[in-house]
């Protein structure tokens, strides 16, 4: 597994400074795209870098795929198979209650309103996961990411029925 | 992870890629244009009509040779706006009345692939436009005195797999090797020199003559990256002409094509006067006349724009730029500035932005000079298809490449041996909106239960943003690797079938170009002949005379035979007959000329 923290060439922790990641990214891309080289056999390599390269980024900008990025170099597993056998009932039952709130829900203004809402709960699940972190607590962190997996998802379906409603 | 590298023939070849010129082709819809940067200074190219805006329209006379926009009168045997065309199928063609519109006299959509048929024979869409790019090349080499065989084209951000395969493949079929398809609105940053900033958010505001886009920039540490970018490939300048033309019949009592002239004319006037004034048919239009009856027009443009602002998490911008003839107009500008409150930047003239930093883009890959580099991103999301006609992306949109993305299947019944696999792009969900890229199949999976078979599919995209995909039965310790070389969109016997067919095609444009000559030589002996004759019937007896006028007779019949080698066959008797009649006439020239020396 790689460490994408290690390879972007920055402090191992979840509230990192994105103007930093942006930095790091974009000096090690300057120097690393295919682009940058005429040579054949460093064009491939420069190709395979910058595809890690881009990867890292993209994990490591996003809060959520950060905090599992960090759960997995610690041996902590994220893939739905282990999360659903990690699941409590209580959460389970919890986020069955607010798919079924969402599916009743037909108009546009309410809709909205429960974006909003959504939004601001996963607002909630990020400074959650940086306290954890901090704490080094790692079971919470786990939870926390259960709920925000499934908020992503909710949040992406109601964007989708906003769109339908819209047409 | 596996990442395949995917070039044209030849293009990593660091020894050529030294010394050789490469130009930037700005292949648009309605015109195109080429040029050349040199220590960064941009030179546009004139063609032999002095134009450097080039209507990407392709002409061809009863023989089947093509030009490039050469008569000024709308002539029959033309195409306008190939490029909207590219990369569609005959389905998506007869389904959409405004592409059919375009080719509707000579196109054939029998087949899945729609061909042109061009007096006899049949071309393709790719081999068509290849025209355009052909044109532009020769008049690039007239002008530098150079071969010139490498170029960066830029394509609406828009595009497709499809669509950009059959512009690489149609630059192909010139003789050009495409570095790098780059956007353009990307193109457009680059001419203003954006990526010189030290960081900074630009949207490209580009309504062309056919299409629309909008995309977002981020400039950070003198590297330019495409964020997010949304558009319309149906909307474009065009449309604002058709809209006020049909506002101009209905107050005016305007034919169709009057209409339509006079509509540009007052497009073009009014972005820099309040009020439009054509005596001769007594039309007076003011400008808030103009902007009320292109208000939709401009209004749909400004929901992309709020779209795919709201793609890229609606950040602040510093500055928006404004690419396209059609951005002229001033209500543009004005909504834009009252919308986002930011610096517009339309100081260098829209029409040609885009050719220019192609152009600085060619020179950046040609030359080992490295001071900017220009990140690209996946326009559209790529994914395979699940059961029900549903899409799972596995590459979202605007995702920065190079980059690659596994992902992990399995098997759905008991003891199969093989697995479907079909790539679509597109951003809808039901895969009948989606544009299918290519279909595989992975064999010889050993039989087991159902869901233990671990089959990997890898996906890459490289800097070029050509995909390629692999998949990987991992669970016996034998492993089978499938590539699958990216297409054009196209499948390989179809790539093979066009170029097949424009080299047939190219070949026979020279025989017919010979031909012609042939013929065209052989109709000046003749009447050189006749001429002569007529000056001097006297010189040659009789007999000698007929067999000239035989031969002159059996020359001519040959020419509705269009075999070359018989035509100059004829010609070469007509000429050994005559050789008789020469000397004959040389012999009385100089007679004539001893005559006057001694009346002298």
């Amino acid at each position: 597994m790689i460490d994408y923290f290690k390879l972007l060439d920055i402090e191992q922790k979840y509230d990192i400074n994105l103007a930093d990641l942006n930095k790091q990214y974009f000096a090690a891309l300057a120097k690393y795209h295919p682009d940058r080289t005429k040579e054949v056999a460093k064009k491939h390599e420069y190709q395979d870098i910058s595809t890690y390269l881009n990867k890292a980024y993209a994990i490591l900008k996003d809060d959520l795929k950060r905090a599992e990025h960090i759960l997995n170099l610690k041996n902590i597993a994220t893939d739905e198979i282990s999360l659903k056998a990690k699941i409590s009932k209580e959460k389970l039952a919890e986020i069955w209650q607010s798919y079924e709130e969402f599916e009743e829900i037909d108009s546009l203004s309410q809709l909205e309103f429960l974006l909003d809402q959504k939004i601001s709960e996963q607002l909630k699940n990020i400074s959650e996961l940086k306290q954890a972190f901090k704490n080094n607590n790692l079971k919470d962190a786990l939870d926390i990411i259960i709920s925000f997996k499934y908020l992503v998802t909710l949040i992406d379906n109601i964007k989708l029925k906003i769109k339908d409603a819209n047409n | 992870m596996q990442i395949i590298e995917i070039s044209e023939p030849n293009a990593n070849d660091s020894e050529e890629f030294e010394n050789e010129m490469a130009v930037g082709i700005d292949f648009g819809t309605t015109n195109s244009l080429i040029a050349i940067s040199n220590n960064k200074q941009v030179k546009f190219i004139q063609d032999k009509r002095a134009r450097e805006i080039i209507p990407s329209v392709i002409e061809w006379d009863d023989a089947g040779l093509f030009c490039i926009a050469s008569r000024t009168a709308k002539n029959k045997n033309s195409i306008h706006s190939i490029k909207r065309l590219l990369g569609k199928s005959s389905a998506e063609i007869s389904a959409n009345p405004q592409l059919y519109r375009l080719v509707e006299n000579f196109i054939d959509l029998t087949d899945d692939m729609p061909r042109l048929k061009i007096n006899d024979r049949q071309v393709s869409l790719p081999e068509m436009a290849a025209e355009i790019f052909k044109y532009l090349k020769s008049q690039a080499e007239r002008e530098l005195n150079a071969e010139i065989t490498k170029a960066v084209v830029t394509v609406p951000a828009y595009f497709d797999e499809g669509a950009k395969g059959a512009v690489m493949l149609a630059a192909k079929i010139a003789g050009l090797q495409v570095l790098r398809l780059i956007a353009e609105p990307t193109a457009a940053a680059y001419a203003y020199g954006l990526n010189n900033d030290s960081s900074g958010c630009y949207l490209v505001y580009d309504l062309g003559g056919g299409t629309f886009d909008v995309s977002i920039l981020n400039m950070q540490a003198g590297i330019l990256q495409v964020i997010a970018t949304g558009g319309d490939n149906m909307l474009g300048g065009d449309d604002i002409d058709y809209a006020l033309a049909k506002y101009l019949q209905q107050n005016y009592q305007l034919q169709d094509i009057e209409s339509q002239e006079i509509a540009k004319i007052a497009k073009e006037t009014l972005t820099y006067s309040e009020t439009f004034v054509l005596a001769s048919h007594s039309i007076t239009l003011d400008i808030s006349t103009f902007e009320r009856v292109i208000s939709d027009l401009i209004e749909k443009t400004m929901g992309v724009v709020r779209s795919t602002l709201e793609q890229a998490g609606n950040i602040m911008l510093d500055g928006i730029i404004l690419v396209g003839g059609s951005s002229r107009i001033p209500l543009i500008a004005k909504s834009l500035k009252e919308n986002y409150n930011t610096i517009i930047f339309n100081d260098v003239d829209p029409d040609r932005v885009v050719a220019a930093g192609a152009a600085l883009q060619a020179e950046n890959l040609t030359t080992s000079n490295l001071n900017s580099l220009l990140i690209d991103v996946i326009p559209l999301s790529v994914g395979l298809e699940l059961y029900g006609g549903l899409i799972e992306k596995i590459i979202l949109r605007n995702s920065a490449i190079p980059l690659s993305v596994t992902k992990e299947f399995t098997t759905q019944a008991d003891r199969q041996t093989a697995m479907q696999f079909h790539i679509l792009q597109g951003e809808r969900e039901e895969i009948r909106h989606c544009r299918s890229l290519a279909k595989f199949e992975l064999k010889d999976i050993p039989p087991m239960k159902a869901g233990t078979a671990r089959v990997e599919v890898t996906f890459s995209i490289d800097a070029d943003g050509i995909l390629s995909v692999s998949a990987q039965e991992k669970i016996t310790g034998k492993s089978q690797i499938i590539e699958i070389k990216p297409s054009y969109g196209l499948s390989s016997c179809e790539i093979d079938e066009i170029l097949k067919q424009a080299f047939k095609n190219a070949a026979l444009d020279h025989e017919n170009r010979l031909l012609q000559e042939t013929i065209l030589n052989a109709k000046s002996l003749i009447y050189n002949i006749e001429n002569a004759i007529k000056e001097m019937p006297d010189i040659l007896p009789a007999d000698e005379l007929n067999k000239i006028k035989q031969a002159i007779t059996d020359l001519d019949k040959t020419f509705a035979c269009n075999a070359r080698d018989i035509i100059s066959e004829k010609s070469h008797l007509l000429e050994k007959q005559t050789e008789k009649f020469v000397e004959a006439r040389l012999n009385f020239a100089a007679a004539e000329l001893f005559k006057g020396k001694k009346i002298d």
